[in-house]
């Protein structure tokens, strides 16, 4: 029996070794017409270029993307996409991106979210967290591909050349012209408004009409809890009071009719989606770690 | 046999050990660099992604602020005495609070109302700044937002309201902000 049984286990024990070396041996060529294709052709990837820092004024630092280390700017240097530039008190920079001069303000950090050259124009993308710019941006066809984009809004320029915003956090932000035309300013918060300005008005986050935004800011409030606004609601509602109201219960500024009543907040950094970032007109996700944290 | 062993054991050990204690003492280490003080940008910067702003960031901003940029005020005490020396704390809540402590709005209106010298309204005048008048009136010119006076003040809006207030201050003073000039290299050649 057991010299029967011997031979057989010695039989299986080598089937076994055998079979493991054929499974650790590398695998045959594939035949040529199983071989994957070859990839087609890249399409021609729009060409990137450089912005060249023409003015510094005061504390200005850079840096050339996200977890780098911050280094002072200098005249004539040449910074790529997503570099991201921050400036200090009474700080500025100008920086020529060649159909576009953007003159970054005091106070102020941003991201060149994307500058490339994309057929005959130059797609510009300034990504701004807070502070004030300025930009100058040359006509030379009718869809000029540049825009200043805060976390609440998206300036875009339609045939005009001159453009400022100042946007800063629970402040809010303010965008108009420094010369003739009409430039666009699409917000990010619903219902995605867009109004046109023109010279000497302004507009603000959700993209209000210029006429109405200066009519909020000189007529009395109205005491009536039906009134058209916001603000016009909040005035008879408003509790003021120095004692803050339990937690739970207190509402945006303090009362505890206002939680109730809040209105979807005025300056939503982020959309809905993890992957929204609450920007229109943009492409890439790359905004977002500027906006949300170092 | 085996004592020569340990003997021989012994004595290599004895002689790493008197190696090691006739060894010269390794080289204290240098003393730390003093971490330079952090250009207004990098603080400005950095603040802005901050949820609460401390009392010694509002010292700070604000003495950069009263100081028109010449004083960091990266110290939180040499801050706090740049101030009251300049009157913008007269036994106020920046005077009294730790270093840590969140900044509320009412405060920093208050203080904002200070360093720019606003009279306000009626009630202001009679009782000062006090804080909930000085946030109403801070709202009023538009250098914050309306609010509780007991609210914090996050990072990103204490950078707004200094950005604010010294832009209101270069409208008293008639300092025109720098105008952007030139053109870019990317414009067509101007025909005469």
């Amino acid at each position: 029996m057991i010299r029967a049984t011997l031979p057989c286990l010695t039989l299986a024990a080598v089937l076994v070794v055998g079979a493991s070396f054929a499974n650790a041996a590398p695998a045959p060529a594939a035949p040529a017409a199983a071989a994957p294709a070859a990839p087609a052709a890249p399409a021609p990837a729009a060409a990137k270029v450089t912005a060249l820092v023409k003015v510094v004024d005061g504390s200005v630092e850079t840096r050339p993307a996200l977890g780098q280390p911050w280094a002072p700017v200098q005249v004539g240097m040449q910074l790529a996409e997503g570099a991201d530039l921050r400036t200090g008190f009474r700080a500025r920079c100008v920086l020529d991106m060649t159909e576009s001069l953007v003159q970054v303000g005091p106070l102020t950090v941003v991201r060149i979210g994307e500058l490339r050259k994309d057929g005959d124009k130059i797609r510009a993308r300034v990504v701004m967290k807070q502070g004030n710019a300025q930009a100058e941006v040359v006509r030379k066809a009718v869809a000029s591909d540049f825009a200043i984009v805060t976390p609440s809004a998206t300036l875009s320029v339609r045939g005009t050349r001159g453009i400022w915003c100042n946007f800063f956090p629970d402040l809010g932000g303010r965008y108009g012209l420094t010369r003739s035309g009409l430039i666009g300013v699409t917000s990010s918060t619903p219902p995605d408004n867009s109004t046109g300005v023109h010279p000497g008005e302004e507009t603000d986050d959700a993209a209000t009409l210029p006429v109405w935004l200066v009519a909020m800011w000189h007529e009395p409030p109205i005491l009536d809890l039906f009134g058209l606004l916001p603000e016009e609601r909040w005035a008879a509602m408003r509790w003021d009071t120095s004692t803050p109201f339990p937690i739970g219960l207190n509402g945006p500024n303090g009362s505890p009719l206002l939680g109730v009543l809040q209105t979807p907040p005025l300056h939503p950094s982020r959309g809905t989606s993890p992957n929204d970032t609450g920007v229109k007109g943009t492409t890439s996700t790359m905004y977002e770690p500027l906006y949300r944290g170092r | 046999m085996l004592g020569r062993v340990w003997t021989a054991a012994a004595l290599i050990l004895l002689a790493a050990g008197w190696a090691l204690a006739a060894a010269p003492p390794a080289p204290a280490p240098a003393p730390a660099p003093a971490p330079a003080a952090s250009t207004d940008a990098q603080f400005f910067g950095e603040l802005a992604y901050k949820d609460v702003a401390t009392a010694a960031d509002t010292a700070r901003a604000l003495t950069i602020l009263v100081s028109e940029g010449t004083e960091n005020g990266a110290d939180f005490a040499a801050a706090k005495a740049y101030l009251a020396k300049q009157g913008v704390l007269p036994d106020g809540w920046l005077s009294k609070v730790a270093a840590e402590e969140p900044t509320d709005k009412g405060h920093l209106a208050s203080l904002v109302c200070r360093a720019l010298k606003i009279k306000g309204g009626l009630w202001m005048r009679l009782f000062g700044p006090q804080p909930r008048l000085a946030l109403r009136e801070c709202a009023y010119l538009e250098l914050m937002a309306q609010g509780c006076d007991y609210c914090h003040v996050s990072g990103g809006e204490l950078v707004g309201v200094i950005d604010r207030a010294d832009r209101l201050r270069g409208r008293q003073t008639g300092r025109a902000p720098p105008k952007l000039e030139g053109q870019p290299s990317g414009a067509p050649e101007v025909k005469p």
